[in-house]
């Protein structure tokens, strides 16, 4: 184990309490804390998508098809390379809003875009990646040789259409129509609650490895690096 | 110009983006994989944006001299430094996630495995005790829909520990009959007696199997995620996606314009 990692260590593992010590009540240590991780966070976004969107979407993809255009004289290539200007210029508008509302109204033309593409993603997105296959998916056979599947068959369709009447709000939920969102509610607690465990118990991992990590990295690293010297 | 050009550019691009969807030859057919690379660019750029803001917030409670002064300069620092961090590496290595070994790594690789990743670990493993807090506030058995949000959660939680299985359903037992006597006392005494019966039932059940228990915990915990959650789950997505449907065709058609209004 070398300096560097020892030395990464014990910020780790004093980041590491500063951060449990808000259990105890808001202090001086956790804000420290706190607004140190504000500030790395975005920088490793920036750094991020500076590598992984701009330079590897932006500037390779243009470069490699300049290059073929250049070497092979494509012209799909040529307009591969070209219509990487669009988004560009649109980046470009955006940024628009740094110089105050005079010229910062520009920058809605790229608002606008994203949002026409967001849109346009999202309707079709919606029906085709969730809507549809999660009709298919809820009519599934009442009969079959195991009994078991069967009656959590009924249970799913039963399940599924209840939940979606107790969110229909054009008429009272009375007689029929409120039996019927009764059944969903019931569905929906057991829901919320099965995800409430679910949530609880990777929070819990979660905590696990901080405690494993002070327990046996930071204090067993340490006597390690004090063996080796 | 300044409105309606943007809702001009919004219709066309959202019903542009629909109509290639029906189109699978190109270039339509790859549309909608080029329009996400698109975005991804653009919000590269509106990364600057929030970079700005952020130090740009942070530099005025410096220069006015708050009380919170030194936290802007941690924030800062801790900016500056990660993205110095990154770039030098960058430069070095030609990649900024660069790392040679666990021992030789790069500075960017270092903040990221030494600072970035535990701070953002123990805060959500911080959330475990404020979960455990907002549990006893929701998790009261007062009523059917609590009492079938306490059991519920506990069954999965019981399930994905191996481990604690039997302690864990003496825990439910324990927790349903005190709720059913605090319950029978305060003015519900047949909600309380069925808590009390349920409790008691599973405390007897564990005692009489109790390999059985530890068997099927982790498939009563499967059962519960697959069928009762799955199904309020779908329903509740094919709701949100239907809203998703009508909210985006609004705002297509420029009836919805509140985006607008921020610049």
């Amino acid at each position: 184990m070398n300096f560097p990692t020892i030395l990464g260590l014990w910020i780790a593992a004093t980041l590491t309490i500063a951060i449990f010590s808000f259990l105890y009540k808001d202090n001086p240590l956790y804000k420290f804390a706190e607004h140190l991780y504000v500030g790395v966070s975005a920088a490793y976004w920036v750094i991020f998508a500076a590598k992984f969107t701009m330079e590897q979407q932006l500037i390779n993809e243009f470069s490699a098809n300049w290059h073929l255009y250049l070497d092979t004289g494509s012209r799909a290539a040529f307009w591969e390379a070209w219509i990487l200007v669009i988004p560009t210029i649109l980046g470009f508008m955006m940024l628009t809003r740094w110089f105050g509302p005079k010229v910062g109204w520009i920058s809605r033309w790229p608002i606008a875009f994203t949002i026409g593409l967001g849109t346009g993603l999202a309707i079709t997105g919606s029906i085709q990646g969730v809507q549809l296959p999660q009709v298919q998916a809820t009519f599934v056979p009442f009969w079959g040789p195991d009994l078991w599947v069967v009656v959590g068959n009924i249970l799913l369709f039963t399940g599924v259409i209840s939940s979606i009447i107790y969110f229909y709000f054009s008429k009272p939920h009375k007689g029929f129509l409120g039996g019927v969102s009764r059944v969903g509610i019931i569905f929906i607690m057991v829901s919320f609650g099965a995800a409430f465990g679910y949530t609880v118990m990777s929070r819990v991992s979660l905590l696990i490895g901080r405690l494993y990590f002070l327990v046996y990295e930071w204090i067993g690293g340490t006597i390690e690096f004090i063996k080796a010297l | 110009m300044k409105r309606t050009l943007p809702l001009v550019i919004t219709f066309l691009s959202g019903v542009f983006i629909v109509v290639a969807f029906f189109i699978p030859h190109e270039p339509f057919g790859s549309l909608e994989q080029r329009m996400l690379v698109w975005l991804a660019i653009l919000s590269g750029f509106t990364l600057l944006l929030g970079v700005d803001s952020l130090v740009k917030h942070h530099v005025r409670k410096i220069s006015r001299k708050s009380k919170d002064t030194f936290y802007s300069i941690v924030t800062l620092v801790g900016f500056f430094g990660t993205l110095a961090a990154g770039i030098v590496t960058w430069a070095k290595y030609g990649t900024p996630l660069e790392f040679a070994s666990l021992n030789e790594i790069g500075s960017f690789f270092w903040v990221y495995r030494w600072i970035m990743v535990p701070l953002q670990g123990t805060m959500f493993a911080l959330l475990a005790f404020f979960i455990a807090s907002a549990a006893y506030r929701a998790f009261r058995a007062r009523t059917l829909d609590a009492t079938l949000l306490l059991i519920a959660a506990i069954l999965v939680m019981v399930g994905r520990v191996t481990m604690g299985v039997i302690p864990a359903v003496i825990a439910l037992a324990t927790l349903l009959i005190a709720a059913g006597i605090y319950r029978f006392f305060m003015r519900k005494p047949v909600f309380g007696a069925i808590l009390v019966v349920i409790g008691a039932a599973v405390a007897v059940l564990l005692l009489i199997f109790p390999h059985d228990a530890v068997r099927l915990a982790p498939h009563v915990q499967e059962w519960i995620m697959s069928v009762p959650q799955t199904a309020a789950r779908r329903g509740i997505l094919i709701g949100v996606t239907l809203g998703v449907v009508a909210m985006s065709v609004r705002i297509i058609l420029g009836i919805e314009r509140t985006y607008l209004s921020s610049t």
